[in-house]
């Protein structure tokens, strides 16, 4: 059966200057959020962090209050028994029609599995084929 | 034919006639100022004398006049007649400082009422008007200097002052008021009260507002227009000068015109005092022509504008003047290039996805002026593609306007502190600044 995660993602975004990433997970630390996955590609002046937290909405509260720019985003988590699993979800994805904004593959929940976390131009119209398809959708924060 | 004009002759008057009487009246306000004790001196030491002003040229061999100059001989330090000559004063509050004061004998009160009167005429208001004032009638000059002029075109004028908006609202309805005096902002507030009260603006019989006092752009004045069903005009004055009446836009609506036949206009840069190029923007300064209580030379405005080049089609000869681009005091020289804040908020209202707030930082990088330019977006969007677009065009459209290219920041709605004022909008870090 393919498991379907709805995930409430964090985009942060971050200046390309010293520490600024640094920043973000001291604050969120400090407020008692846990971090559960990132992803942060080579930046030039500036750079969108995606983050998985557990508590997104303090999360924004928190980074928002110390000028720090972030929004909240659904993405998508699929997880993957084994690595060549990718290839054949997005070779699915790909045949739907379905357009990647980026995606990044991080390890989620108690049992460490790995998931393949993307965003999609049209995540409802995703979801709603995924209902009909009668995946097991759940929603992950 | 109706007539289109309170003075034909001096509106319409040819620029070389009207420098003619220029010169003839800066003769007669020097001979006037050289009995004050502030200018008095300074004329005898440069050797300006009545007999030695030649053309509007010798305006440049005075020294500027400030607003510091008004504060440090209050109250009466630059009054050039006796005061039994002197009826009335006017005074700013003098929130930042000491206060300043502004005298005025008969004639000089009267000159400003026939000014302000001309500019009501030139907007299309006559005696058969009914002209209601919201502005306060105490030491701010658009009370008493609005008034006087309405009562000189012969309209009926009501005084209802500032504040109370269903007071407005009922003199509006009662007297059926067909021109309305006010700042842009209670523009708007005041036909808000009035839709609350189930009053269409629209509806009412004004069908012209005199704004001014507060700067404002072309589309807040499009959206007073509409509305009120009305046409606005931007009318401009200050207190040193008289008060309104200085300058108006005629029913081209296509810049002020500042009527030269009392004052002479000079256009600076704000940094060297020498003059622009025509129709290059810099700091108004101006030269009392046709008052005697307290003439002022070359008195610095710092308002930020520019000559709108070529002839108006309404006929009027006068200079006009462009819309107000903020204080000159505001004025940063970054790589060399004098640059002003407003030219960088022009830019940031094209942009919806932006709020209006921004700050601007200068640093000294190496030897170079960088400057970063902290915006604030409405909704920061999970699109790297989008944000880097956003980015740079930004900052190509900066650049096109001040000739350098900012670093762009996105920071959240609300981070950024509102303010009007320079010191919170710019944030100079360079050395040697
Ligand atoms: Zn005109």
């Amino acid at each position: 059966m393919f498991s379907i995660k709805r995930i409430k993602q964090l985009s942060v975004f971050l200046e390309n200057k010293e520490g600024a990433t640094a920043q973000v997970f001291n604050i969120l630390k400090d407020a008692g959020i846990s971090v559960s996955g990132a992803s942060l590609s080579d930046t030039a002046d500036y750079a969108l962090m995606r983050m998985l937290v557990s508590d997104s909405q303090k999360a924004q509260q928190v980074l928002l209050a110390n000028g720090i720019n972030c929004v909240e985003s659904v993405v998508i988590g699929y997880k993957l028994d084994s690595l060549e699993e990718v290839t054949v979800v997005l070779n699915e994805l790909a045949r739907k029609k379905f357009s990647i904004n980026y995606m990044y593959i991080t390890s989620l929940g108690s049992g460490n599995a790995h998931y393949m976390v993307f965003r999609l131009s049209e995540t409802d119209k995703f979801f709603e084929q995924a209902a009909r398809a009668e995946f097991v959708v759940e929603d992950f924060n | 034919m109706t007539k289109e004009f309170w003075q034909e002759e001096i509106e319409t008057m040819p620029r070389k006639q009207l420098e003619a009487l220029q010169v003839e009246r800066l003769k007669k306000t020097v001979e006037i100022a050289m009995n004050s004790p502030f200018y008095g001196p300074i004329f005898k030491e440069r050797g300006i004398t009545p007999e030695s002003i030649k053309s509007v040229e010798d305006i440049r061999r005075f020294p500027f006049t400030t607003k510091q100059d008004l504060r440090d001989n209050y109250p009466f330090g630059l009054a050039s007649v006796p005061l039994d000559k002197v009826v009335r004063l006017h005074s700013s509050s003098g929130t930042t400082g000491k206060p300043t004061v502004i005298l005025h004998t008969q004639k000089d009160i009267e000159q400003w009422a026939d000014a302000m009167a001309r500019s009501m005429y030139c907007i299309g208001l006559r005696n058969t008007d009914v002209i209601q004032n919201t502005s306060g009638y105490g030491m701010f000059t658009g009370g008493l200097g609005i008034q006087y002029a309405a009562e000189r075109l012969g309209a009926l004028t009501v005084p209802a002052g500032a504040g109370n908006s269903l007071r407005h609202l009922k003199f509006i309805q009662d007297f059926g008021t067909t021109a309305l005096h006010c700042i842009p902002s209670y523009a708007t507030r005041l036909a808000a009260v009035l839709n609350e009260n189930g009053v269409d603006p629209r509806e009412t019989k004004i069908h012209t507002l005199i704004i001014g006092a507060e700067p404002h752009s072309e589309a807040q004045r499009k959206r007073i227009e509409e509305i009120w069903g009305a046409k606005a005009y931007n009318n401009f004055g200050m207190s040193e000068m008289c008060g309104p009446g200085v300058a108006i836009e005629c029913k081209e609506q296509n810049g002020m015109h500042i009527w030269e036949d009392n004052y002479i206009v000079e256009i600076v840069d704000p940094q060297t005092l020498e003059p622009v190029k025509e129709g290059e923007l810099g700091e108004l300064v101006l030269t009392t022509l046709n008052r005697e209580a307290m003439p002022l030379f070359r008195y610095r405005t710092r308002d930020l504008t520019r000559i709108i080049p070529g002839d108006c089609p309404c006929g009027r000869s006068h200079k006009r003047l462009a819309r107000f681009q903020g204080r000159s005091d505001d004025m940063m020289i970054v790589k060399g290039v004098n640059i002003y804040p407003i030219q960088i908020e022009k830019v940031i209202m094209e942009y919806p996805e932006l709020t209006s707030d921004y700050l601007i930082t200068l640093d000294t990088i190496g030897d170079n002026d960088e400057m970063t330019l902290e915006v604030e977006l409405v909704q920061l969007v999970d699109d790297y593609a989008y944000l880097q677009n956003l980015n740079k065009e930004l900052s190509r459209r900066i650049k096109d306007e001040i000739l350098i290219t900012p670093r762009i920041k996105f920071v959240p709605k609300g981070s950024i502190p509102q303010s009007e004022g320079k010191a919170v909008r710019v944030k100079d870090n360079r050395q040697n600044h």
